[in-house]
């Protein structure tokens, strides 16, 4: 494997696939709550909130407003060039984020993810989303990020770009996780004794593509606790915090290997006080307290260490 | 079975066909394009277009509100072939004038002999926008200062060769050489099977074999890197192509810095030293501490490191000297002077409007002028005469008057015709040629191909790709 | 005959760490027939390793960088210069500007371009006034000059590094460097060779202007003399108290130092000259240098980053 590559095509790739996996989960997400939002008799009181409040901007005042409004959440979050974070957006910086590190990415991985650049600027998207075929659209653009994923396995060589595209990915996917998770327990004040059922965490569950896995596993705790231990501490569940976070450590090592950096092993040891962290937290005896700052303090440090990720390893400016 | 045989204007010289029909390099491909039916040239034009699309091969124009827009590069379907006479000619000329121009820049940044000879007017150089004092003295590896040079050729009206311009600082457009051959490959394998035509893939590894035969350090592996603008530079996709051929890292200014009058790269392991940078980026953006100090394309420094030998630039500094269209006039002067031979290529022609009579020669008979911009390229600051109305000459002439060193003026020449598939027929349009020149420490070296550029509009005679050109696969016969 | 200790200090300092500074300095005096360096000594903040080219007019030039973060750098250069000019005027000689046969030296030709100004026709007219077609090189360098001394006024404070031509001929007000800058002008115009000469005029009893630092003036080209000084701001050929530090087609071209670093900071630049005879008697000057402007997005950038440094 190359020893080193250029700091700046580094952060490309890292940014390339932090910003693909947003989308992706962003569009699990809405595609999740669009398709529950058919079930008229589901009791929703929280509606589009969980997506708009993690994956937008918007201010509490307008996530009130146009929660239960699937016209604007459709439109919003797919195509609007107003917000930051909406796939039109995301996709566009990372396609430009892949066009900086072009010569690192294969012809197939940039063809790809031109192609998809080129169907969200569709001048006639908008329109056409207010009509019945937004629900292949959102097909569509979920079987996209599946190829891009495929793609990206099956061409994409295995080098120091491969282990920082998947850096980013896996921090990026398990912020998601615990953020969706936070938007599920704060409504209900982190109560793992609680009596929610099936249908108020099938959201949740679905949001992370865990759903059906989590109906496989038998076991008679109550959803409350069941939930957290699927999402936070599931080793075989892809989306689990537990999960991510053992990738991630797998391609710091590799990082790391050939890497003559004075700070690498700092780094190596602030990772390392992260997962252990969660690895030994004792989810059987979780208090509700103890829940909420596991998450928070989980989500802290994980920016903090993106943050001094970057730092030493990109700062090329 | 199509006839595709188009009426052949009176004038000027088709590369297809003679009076007497078909030209014999050309039969066997005709054969194959009338064998075909509509459909069949339809998809195939549609396959072509859909790959250079599909892989992004696109160049960004900008206009007035600075506003870029993608836009691929047309590409025609049918080949246009190059016997391998007419190909003798064009190599043989185009290294003679290479190695006159590699001489002549020597020269010009230090002795300057051709100046106190008077061979050159010394006017000329002292005026000239791209001489650079910055660059007098410097000492370059083999004395070579063009490495990669894009010379344009046009064909007159019997089909005799000129040398139009001499591209001999960022040429751009080697990619689409190597790519259009690749897209005749999957859309004619036949007819490209049949044919007998040269090899031009093996231009990237000619060229990375030249770079790292540059570096500094005798090292086995130097580092070699192509420094490019950035993602909105019409030629970004060339520049990633290329470094992808060659298998080097495309950098950017803020990816190098210089310590210790040393160029290195900043990598996730740290500050890895360059040997070579093959550069495209103009000579004004390489370092704002000397030229621009308001670039942020460059790398502070790098000239300075380029002085003291420590890294080698692809091209040299200050080659502008050597392709203003003031100064392309005496290179048939050049090439006596340090070769003492007579020039194999013609020059097209040019009146220096600073000279007051070959000025109003000029003014005398505008419509059959083109009047061009001696610092400008790409197709932009050019007046056709036979086609610019009443004011636009008139402005020109302004123009003319208020800087005369800043213009040159050549009589407008017919360049041949290639036929080209538009709408369902064979149309004939104006075509150029660019073949690529590589100089290393063992001579010139040029790949058996081209970039042949059509001008699209019917009548054209401008074919640069910011002016609404295309492109053609370009078949050099063994 | 003169002997004199120079020391000229430029100091940088920056509000936030800065790092990646590469800087190109033209410190050293000229050795040349009238000017002798006897002594030269450079020295820089974390003692960076300086490399030294010489440029297109010949000046020699010093680059060197710092790649670690810092908060000020201080280059420090001190010479002891003896200067002697045999005679006070040039020597009687009638050449004109049309005598001159330049054709084929690319150099001086450049040296005689005049830069494209709006108010070209003033400079014409200008030179009209004095007769220049009827002058000598030496005659007309001289009424040039003494025409700005007369007409310009000496005035700090109201020019930059930035000035243009048409800006002084505007106003006729300015500094040393602005007075050569319109005589550079003139001369090229009217055909003479001349270029920039950077430098330090060295005080004496009899006041000159501009004293006791860094200094501005002309040379012209003569087929016979060679290069002759000549000083605008002082209306007199250069004689012992000038001496010469780097010679350009204009300031640009002699920037004592330049350079770029990486970083959000404000930029302060102190320079301290210090001239003393060898009997003792010594004069300073501390200048507080005005830096150019910055743009709004970037001082909105400096907040940010001075914000978050609180």
């Amino acid at each position: 494997m190359e020893v080193n590559m250029l700091s700046r095509v580094a952060d490309g790739m890292f940014w390339l696939n932090r910003y693909m996996e947003r989308t992706d989960g962003m569009l699990l997400t809405l595609n999740t709550l669009y398709i529950m939002s058919f079930d008229q008799e589901t009791n929703d009181y929280q509606g589009y909130k969980p997506l708009l409040k993690y994956y937008t901007d918007l201010a509490p005042e307008h996530i009130a407003e146009f929660q239960h409004d699937t016209n604007f959440v459709l439109k919003y979050v797919i195509c609007d060039n107003k917000n930051l974070n909406s796939v039109r957006n995301l996709i566009t910086k990372a396609r430009e984020n892949a066009r900086g590190s072009q010569d690192k990415i294969t012809k197939e991985l940039w063809e790809h993810i031109n192609s998809m650049y080129h169907y969200i600027n569709a001048a006639d998207l908008p329109s056409r989303l207010e009509t019945p075929e937004a629900i292949s659209i959102l097909a569509k653009l979920n079987k996209d990020f599946l190829l891009y994923n495929g793609i990206f396995h099956v061409t994409m060589p295995r080098g120091l770009g491969w282990c920082f595209s998947s850096i980013g990915k896996h921090i990026e996917r398990c912020l998601q996780t615990i953020s969706m998770t936070q938007s599920y327990y704060a409504p209900i004040e982190y109560n793992l004794d609680g009596k929610e059922d099936l249908l108020y965490w099938r959201k949740l569950l679905l949001s992370l593509s865990g759903y059906e896995l989590y109906l496989k596993s038998y076991s008679n705790i109550p959803h409350n606790r069941k939930v957290i231990q699927h999402v936070i501490f599931n080793p075989d569940f892809a989306h689990s915090v537990i999960f991510t976070l053992g990738l991630i450590e797998t391609y710091l090592e590799c990082v790391f290997k050939n890497n003559n950096l004075m700070e690498a092993r700092t780094m190596r040891n602030q990772f390392g006080r992260l997962k252990s962290y969660i690895e030994y937290t004792d989810y059987h005896h979780l208090s509700n307290y103890q829940l909420e700052q596991v998450l928070k303090n989980t989500k802290d440090q994980l920016n903090e260490f993106s943050m001094d990720f970057s730092k030493l390893f990109f700062s090329y400016t | 079975m199509v006839n595709l045989t188009p009426k052949l204007s009176p004038k000027g010289w088709d590369e297809m066909f003679s009076k007497d029909g078909v030209r014999d390099a050309y039969k066997q491909v005709l054969q194959t394009l009338e064998g075909l039916n509509l459909d069949k040239l339809n998809v195939k034009q549609k396959q072509a277009s859909d790959i250079f699309m599909n892989q992004g091969i696109t160049f960004t124009v900008y206009s007035d509100d600075n506003q870029g827009i993608e836009r691929i590069f047309p590409f025609d379907i049918i080949p246009r072939i190059i016997t391998k006479n007419e190909w003798i000619e064009v190599e043989t000329g185009i290294a003679q004038r290479l190695k006159a121009l590699n001489l002549f820049l020597e020269d010009i940044y230090n002795e300057q002999l051709i100046v106190k000879e008077g061979i050159i007017p010394a006017s000329l150089i002292a005026s000239c926008p791209h001489y650079l004092p910055e660059a007098h003295g410097i000492k370059v590896p083999h004395d070579i200062h063009v490495h990669i040079a894009g010379i344009d050729l046009i064909r007159g009206e019997k089909g005799e060769f000129y040398v139009l311009e001499d591209n001999l600082r960022c040429p751009s457009g080697v990619s689409y050489m190597l790519e259009n051959r690749e897209i005749t490959k999957r859309i004619f394998p036949e007819m490209f099977r049949a044919n007998n035509v040269s090899m031009v893939a093996n231009y990237p590894m000619i060229f990375h074999n030249i770079l790292v035969s540059l570096s500094p350090r005798s090292i086995p592996n130097p580092n070699v890197v192509l420094l490019t603008p950035g993602v909105y530079n019409s030629a970004y996709y060339e520049h990633t192509f290329l470094a992808r051929q060659m298998g080097i890292p495309l950098v950017e200014g803020r990816d190098l810095v210089v310590n210790n009058h040393k160029v290195y790269m900043k990598t996730t392991s740290g500050l890895q030293q360059v040997d070579v940078i093959y550069r495209r980026l103009d000579d004004e953006y390489l370092d704002p501490l000397v030229f621009k100090p308001d670039s942020t394309l460059g790398v502070p420094g790098l000239i300075s490191a380029y002085k003291m030998g420590n890294v080698a630039l692809v091209n040299a500094v200050g080659n502008g000297v050597a392709d203003d269209k003031a100064i392309y006039a005496f290179v048939p002067q050049m090439i006596k002077y340090y070769l003492n031979e007579e020039p194999i290529l013609k020059n097209v022609p040019t009146y220096q409007m600073e000279n007051p009579e070959e000025r109003e020669l000029v003014f005398a008979d505008m419509g059959n002028m083109v009047i061009k911009e001696t610092n400008q390229s790409g197709g932009y600051g050019m007046v056709m005469g036979n086609k610019a109305t009443e004011e636009e000459l008139e402005a020109a002439k302004v123009a003319i008057l208020n800087n005369p060193r800043n213009f040159i003026a050549q009589p407008i020449i017919q360049l041949s015709t290639v036929p080209c598939y538009i709408d369902g027929e064979l149309k004939l349009r104006h075509v150029d040629l660019r073949p690529y020149a590589l100089c290393g420490p063992n001579g010139v070296k040029i790949v058996p191909g081209g970039l042949t550029r059509v001008a699209l509009t019917e009548g054209s005679l401008v074919v640069n790709s910011s002016q609404g050109g295309g492109s053609k696969d370009t078949w050099i016969m063994k | 005959m003169a002997v004199f200790n120079i020391i000229h200090i430029t100091k940088y300092k920056y509000n936030l760490p800065i790092k990646e500074s590469i800087n190109e300095i033209r410190l050293f005096p000229h050795n040349f027939e009238n000017q002798d360096v006897l002594q030269y000594q450079l020295s820089i903040t974390q003692n960076p390793n300086v490399s030294y080219t010489n440029d297109y007019h010949g000046n020699r030039v010093g680059n060197f960088n710092t790649l670690e973060a810092h908060n000020e750098m201080t280059i420090e250069s001190r010479m002891l210069v003896r200067v002697n000019h045999s005679l006070k005027i040039p020597e009687i000689d009638e050449t004109k500007a049309k005598d001159l046969n330049l054709h084929n030296d690319i150099y001086l030709l450049r040296l005689c371009s005049p830069e494209s100004i709006e108010k070209q026709e003033e400079i014409n007219s200008i030179l009209k006034e004095i007769d220049y077609e009827n002058k000598s090189i030496i005659a007309l360098a001289f009424d040039c000059s003494q025409y700005i001394y007369n007409n310009f006024t000496y005035t700090k404070g109201i020019t930059n590094i930035e000035t243009t031509v048409d800006e002084i001929l505007g106003h006729r007000k300015g500094v040393c460097q602005d007075f050569a800058h319109v005589l550079l002008q003139l001369l090229r115009t009217a055909g003479i060779p001349s270029r920039y000469v950077s430098g330090y005029i060295c005080p004496n009893e009899s006041g000159l202007r501009g004293e006791g630092a860094t200094h501005a003036w002309v040379e012209i080209y003569t087929p016979k003399q060679g290069w002759l000084g000549i000083d605008p701001t002082n209306n007199i050929w250069t004689m012992d108290n000038h001496v010469k530090l780097s010679v350009g087609m204009n300031f640009n071209d002699c920037t004592p130092v330049k350079g770029t670093f990486k970083g959000i900071s404000k930029q302060t630049l102190s320079v301290f000259v210090s001239i003393g005879y060898e009997d003792g008697r010594h004069f300073e000057e501390i200048n507080d240098v005005e830096l150019q402007k910055n743009s709004v997005e970037f001082e909105l950038q400096l907040n940010h980053a001075e914000q978050q440094q609180q």
